[in-house]
């Protein structure tokens, strides 16, 4: 009794870790544009459901490969990433208030991706990848959603690599620490800023593509998954994106965990709930570095 | 403070607006109010009045039926029309259908549009108990027929209402032929239910347990979701710990398939998987190796016996002209059964005054593609009809009848999960 009570509960630990892993996934894109850009894309969500939705298709109704098709369509998204910076973002943010006239354009934006979405396909979709259960005694856990866990810690390293050690990483912290000496030095904010968002928004496509392995996806849930890696970056703070994977994990553990002892039906109540303390209570998140 | 640039403004606000007005339509691209009729607008004509899910959530599952609808309608004055003894002739029909976009807001006033603005004489019932149940006062206060098409909710009968009939049973009795054959099997001892939140997942929850503790099944979990949940490890963690042999899945479609396929993924492995929403896009979605021997519940199949009101090559007919698959729209054959008893009911009436109308319903007694049907006239509940679900299993591709054995045309298999299929990971990357 006490060992089957004990098997439950390290595959409760394991089943929220790698939930954490997943949602990193889903916030990483977002993640990049917030804490290096410093620019909220509210429709991020949409950015998902449409990376899904073009894997999704090519997949499923081109039978192109699916390594390929998410190669593809995150580089699809790099580039509507980088066109969405220089004509919707770039002419507002040059003033005080922009971040206000940003959250109105990304949020019509939101409206405007999840209609196309809508017109292209309507219903629910989902490419469930199998791979054999990883068998550890007589514990059983999620063999794709372990590799999605190891992709997503691979990626974090890799972009913080590229942030800390590149010529273009630093010149990307750079603007995002101080915008007018970075413009003073002879560095091309439009450009480096373009090209961030560009990344964040192939980020966001690779996101996409990933979660329809292990969940179904439609058109009209795109703000809900902006809600949730708003949770997220809340959680973890302002700074590095490694903090997303932190955040991540524990949202993933408290959801399972309340899931199990509540239902399922509660776990987003209780994230919710949570977010709505945090804003109150420690507005700066609780992971600190 | 800095002006605020007005080209700045245009930008920021034309995307809002533009993203509002391209969302409002991508999700809703037909106005609700307008009108699809089969038009034969003469004072002698059979007005009927419905609405169907052509925007919304629900139009992947039945916005199609518009055609099923337009196409009876055709097909019936092709052959003249019904028959009104009082007026000594047939009489074409028209059909008035409208958007309601999935919505039960929307419903409600279209169908009081029905009522008061293009005076049916007979209503159809929008899709699901969700849209359904808020019409119930309605139609009841007007004094309308009003036949049910998917939608068996309790909440639907046990008002009190004289008005509303619905062809198939209620939820609670769906499942009746899959316990019969469980426990003609005699195999599994313990069952476990996933089911939705809503009207659908609790009717199936209330009638499977009662009919599972009768068949002397243990139920070890009675697990209750929300519909769109995105994460089912917590429910899975607990089935593996408690080991059903059956696991009773009454979630809707794109839930059904989410569960299904990450219990997979987490090395769920029970017996059987009886998924009530066993259609295509569940089918596609969780991929037909993982789904094979699932079993599920349809209400008709090409290969069942029964000719039907109108004969089984009309329904035949009937699909392949309104470019209907059986495979993809099983619930087709749902709403048929409210055409094959509104014409039955009409021709018997031979009248089209509501109360004769209604009369008639009350007394029916009458084949449909799927059986007899006749309805419910108890004090709790009141309309409901006869009609019940067969079991069917997914055998290698194909929809197989397994039950009852009259009507079967395939063997039970039992046990029929096949977890331990090894999927080769190049065939998953496709």
């Amino acid at each position: 009794m006490i060992y089957n009570q004990l098997i439950v509960a390290i595959e409760l630990v394991l089943g929220g870790i790698l939930l954490g892993g997943i949602y990193s996934l889903a916030a990483l894109g977002f993640s990049i544009n917030y804490s290096v850009a410093k620019i909220m894309n509210l429709s991020h969500g949409e950015f998902l459901i449409l990376g899904g939705l073009f894997t999704y298709i090519l997949v499923r109704i081109f039978n192109l490969n699916l390594l390929i098709s998410i190669i593809m369509v995150s580089f699809a998204s790099f580039i509507f990433g980088y066109l969405f910076y220089i004509f919707l973002i770039n002419p507002i943010q040059k003033n005080i208030f922009s971040e206000n006239r940003i959250i109105l354009v990304t949020l019509g934006s939101a409206l405007l991706l999840s209609g196309i979405a809508s017109t292209i396909l309507s219903r629910n979709f989902g490419l469930p990848f199998y791979l054999t259960p990883l068998q550890i005694g007589s514990i059983t856990i999620s063999s794709t959603r372990l590799l999605l866990f190891l992709i997503v810690i691979i990626l974090i390293s890799l972009l913080e690599i590229f942030l800390s050690r590149s010529n273009f990483g630093i010149i990307v912290r750079a603007v995002a620490i101080d915008k007018t000496s970075s413009q003073l030095s002879g560095i091309n904010i439009k450009y480096v800023s373009a090209i961030t968002f560009g990344i964040g928004s192939a980020f966001a496509a690779l996101g996409g593509s990933l979660l329809l392995l292990v969940t179904n996806m439609s058109s009209a849930e795109g703000l809900h998954l902006t809600v949730l890696v708003i949770l997220l970056v809340v959680l973890g703070g302002l700074g590095k994106i490694s903090k997303i994977l932190v955040s991540a994990i524990t949202i993933g553990l408290i959801q399972t965990i309340s899931g199990y002892i509540l239902s399922p039906s509660w776990s987003f109540t209780v994230s919710l709930a949570i977010l709505i303390f945090l804003l109150t209570f420690r507005s700066k998140g609780i992971i600190q570095t | 403070m800095s002006k605020i640039d007005r080209r700045q403004y245009m930008t920021a606000g034309g995307a809002a607006v533009i993203g509002g007005l391209i969302g409002y339509f991508g999700h809703s691209t037909i106005n609700s109010d307008s009108n699809f009729s089969l038009s034969t607008t003469s004072d002698d004509t059979i007005k009927i009045g419905a609405t169907l899910p052509l925007s919304g959530a629900y139009s992947p599952v039945a916005g199609s039926f518009e055609n099923l609808y337009l196409t009876w309608a055709e097909m019936i004055n092709e052959r003249g029309g019904i028959y009104i003894k009082e007026q000594g002739k047939r009489l074409p029909v028209e059909f008035i259908i409208y958007d309601d976009q999935s919505d039960h807001a929307t419903a409600i006033r279209l169908y009081t549009k029905l009522i008061e603005n293009d005076n049916v004489d007979v209503l159809i019932g929008p899709y699901s108990s969700t849209l359904t149940i808020p019409i119930v006062p309605i139609v009841t206060d007007a004094q309308v027929p009003l036949i049910a098409t998917t939608a068996a909710a309790p909440p639907i009968f046990n008002q009190g209402s004289e008005w509303v009939f619905a062809g198939i049973d209620l939820l609670s009795a769906w499942p009746k032929h899959y316990f019969d054959m469980v426990a003609a099997k005699g195999e599994a001892k313990t069952i476990a239910f996933v089911v939705g939140n809503e009207p659908y997942g609790q009717g199936l929850l209330v009638g499977g347990s009662k009919l599972a503790h009768e068949t002397g099944l243990e139920i070890v979990l009675q697990e209750t979701v929300s519909p769109g949940t995105k994460d089912f490890t917590p429910s899975i963690i607990k089935l593996k710990a408690l080991e059903p042999d059956i696991i009773f899945v009454g979630l809707l479609a794109p839930d059904a398939s989410t569960f299904v396929s990450q219990a997979h993924q987490q090395g769920l492995n029970p017996r059987e998987y009886h998924v009530t929403q066993l259609i295509k896009p569940f089918i596609e979605s969780v991929g037909s190796d993982v789904a094979n021997n699932i079993t599920g519940e349809w209400y008709w199949t090409p290969d069942l016996p029964y000719s039907g009101y109108y004969g089984k090559t009309f329904f035949i007919e009937l699909m392949e002209r309104a470019d209907l698959d059986n495979n993809d729209h099983p619930w087709a054959a749902v709403h048929f059964y409210a055409l094959e008893i509104l014409g039955a009911a009409l021709e018997d009436a031979g009248s089209l005054e509501k109360p004769a109308i209604q009369q008639s319903l009350k007394n029916l007694n009458m084949l449909t593609i799927s059986g007899n049907v006749h309805f419910s006239d108890s004090d709790v509940f009141k309309g409901v009809g006869s009609l019940t679900p067969f079991p069917v299993q997914l055998q290698n591709g194909e929809i197989r009848v397994i039950w009852p054995n009259d009507v079967s045309d395939s063997e039970y298999i039992y046990p029929g999960y096949n977890y331990y299929i090894q999927l080769d990971v190049s065939d998953s990357l496709g």
